[in-house]
């Protein structure tokens, strides 16, 4: 299995062989494109808030592993939502909350989105270590109680 | 005869490689505005009234000069009724404060649902604050007041009626002068929100007959943080003043304060005078502009972008039709307005995309939001192409 570092590597690495901003912007479209969601993740306990278009994430823990799922309007947002799912989704709890995010730095769409963009990812990414470390302490409770 | 490529040469910040579409959120503003906010910093600048050194008496006569150059450009029947404001925001929520005191329950305010919020929440506000009641006048399919059901609303116990002239989102034009006699024959206030309106068109309030009228400097061409609110003198004369301090008053005891006359009594602290000299400066501009055929050639650009963007299938206009400004709401089907202006302004041009501080009239239209492109004089019909191209090409990368 490879890691989050590797994951985000690949796509620094994919960001940089794209060579300008609109092959960037069809490549988050296209991957926004590529999934389809359940209706279900558009909920209101799923929003997030901070961003400025309509945007939604659904989190999960399974087996002390995260599972996620987003939605959003904007396929922009929608496509780099899904970058996060790509390096996050199935990593064990731990994982997820000591994880050094830095691929929205070290890419060029650090450059090539607005900010308020920016923020919203920053919120989702937030609002997963906030799900993942309550998850976290609660299996340590209940291995404790076993 | 107008030339476009001269009037540009008097926008340095059109030099850039930038097609500028958004000058409804804010015009570019000449040089000679520019020089004329420097020249007044570097050669004029004291605070105005009561000092008697040649300085601050320059100061006095350069605002009291602009405020006689607005009353002419609207047709104000005197400077008394020019009061100067930081924009038209601030001009509508001193009005809703000034009103305040002779509202109770069982009154009602209108406001129609196309309505920038600045025309919209301080009178909901206003109702929330007094008992009055907000009604929210309907709109025709166009995005434009519905005329027979505003007449059908409007009674004797309408206190207020708020609409503006030109929509900030379609701009197409509302029946301000209908409106008017119909809200004076319910002895009503009529308020305008002129701020899209003055920019495209003559304004004569006295031909409106209108009982306010306000307008922001930034969007005529002019410096940011200047407005104008426009009262006729018995009006402002009733009006409570809503800020209080510095010029605005007359004798202030331990426990009473008696106010100025017009129109100081509604000017508290000291006015933006540089940016007010500036608008007068602007307003000189505009009318050479206007007497070259300034006018004329914005309305032969806006029907060429109507044209030219209706030919992009999947382009969705809020309100069709006959518009009197180059403003343009739009979608485009199965793109969301945000990675659509997002796709344009990295394509080099500006756009504006989202509500539009319209959120009842973009429910209205059934949308969240849309792409706004609106024109100004010193655009051309070659930015409207690298547009309508760069849309196609979102279109493409899209579909």
């Amino acid at each position: 299995m490879i890691s989050i570092e590797q994951k985000q590597n690949e796509i620094v690495e994919t960001f940089r062989l794209l060579e300008d901003w609109m092959d960037q912007y069809t490549y988050l479209v296209e991957t926004a494109q590529s999934v389809a969601v359940s209706e279900a993740v558009r909920c209101d306990a799923n929003r997030i808030r901070e961003c400025q278009s309509e945007a939604w994430i659904d989190i999960r823990c399974n087996d002390g592993k995260i599972n996620l799922a987003v939605d959003s309007d904007s396929l922009l947002v929608k496509g780099m939502l899904l970058l996060l799912v790509r390096i996050l989704d199935g990593e064990p709890l731990a994982t997820v909350c000591s994880a050094e995010l830095d691929f929205i730095e070290t890419t060029e769409l650090y450059q090539n989105v607005p900010p308020a963009r920016i923020t919203g990812l920053r919120s989702a990414v937030s609002k997963i270590r906030g799900v993942a470390r309550q998850a976290a302490v609660k299996k340590n409770r209940n291995g404790l109680k076993k | 005869m107008f030339d476009v490529h001269k009037i540009r040469a008097d926008f340095p910040i059109l030099a850039g490689p930038d097609a500028y579409l958004d000058s409804a959120a804010t015009a570019q503003k000449p040089q000679c505005v520019i020089d004329a906010l420097t020249d007044f910093y570097s050669n004029d600048n004291a605070n105005v009234y009561r000092a008697e050194y040649d300085l601050a008496r320059r100061a006095t006569e350069r605002l009291e000069s602009a405020r006689q150059t607005v009353a002419d450009f609207i047709q104000a029947a005197s400077p008394a009724e020019i009061v100067f404001t930081s924009g038209a925001t601030d001009a509508l929520n001193r009005l809703a404060a000034g009103v305040s005191e002779g509202l109770s329950p069982g009154d009602e305010i209108l406001v129609s649902a196309a309505e920038h919020h600045s025309n919209f929440v301080p009178w909901q506000r206003l109702c929330q604050q007094t008992g009055a009641a907000f009604r929210i006048v309907p709109l025709t399919a166009d995005g434009g007041v519905d005329l027979p059901a505003f007449e059908t609303l409007c009674s004797p116990r309408t206190k207020v009626v708020a609409v503006t002239q030109v929509s900030n989102v379609t701009g197409k034009e509302n029946p301000v002068k209908a409106i008017a006699r119909i809200a004076h024959a319910a002895d009503a206030l009529c308020v305008v929100d002129g701020a899209q309106g003055i920019v495209h068109r003559p304004v004569s309030v006295r031909e409106l007959d209108c009982d306010f009228y306000c307008f922001s400097a930034h969007k005529l061409y002019s410096a940011m943080g200047t407005g104008v609110l426009y009262g006729k003198k018995a009006r402002l004369e009733k009006l409570q003043p809503a800020l209080f301090g510095g010029e605005m008053v007359d004798e202030v005891g331990d426990q009473q304060t008696t106010f100025a006359s017009l129109p100081l009594r509604h000017e508290a602290g000291t006015p933006n005078v540089g940016g007010i000299v500036a608008l007068e400066r602007t307003i000189q501009y505009i009318i050479e502009c206007r007497a070259s055929g300034a006018l004329e050639y914005e309305a032969q650009l806006t029907s060429y972008a109507a044209a030219e963007l209706q030919k992009i299938s999947g382009l969705r206009l809020c309100g069709t039709g006959a518009r009197s400004a180059g403003i343009f709401s739009f979608n485009l089907s199965g793109i969301h307005f945000y990675d659509a202006g997002f796709f344009l302004a990295r394509s080099g041009i500006a756009v504006r995309s989202g509500s539009h501080c319209a959120q009842p009239l973009m429910r209205h239209f059934g949308v969240e939001g849309t792409v706004r492109v609106s024109l100004a004089f010193y655009n051309t019909e070659k930015e409207i192409d690298r547009l309508t191209a760069a849309l196609r090409r979102l279109q493409t990368c899209i579909g």
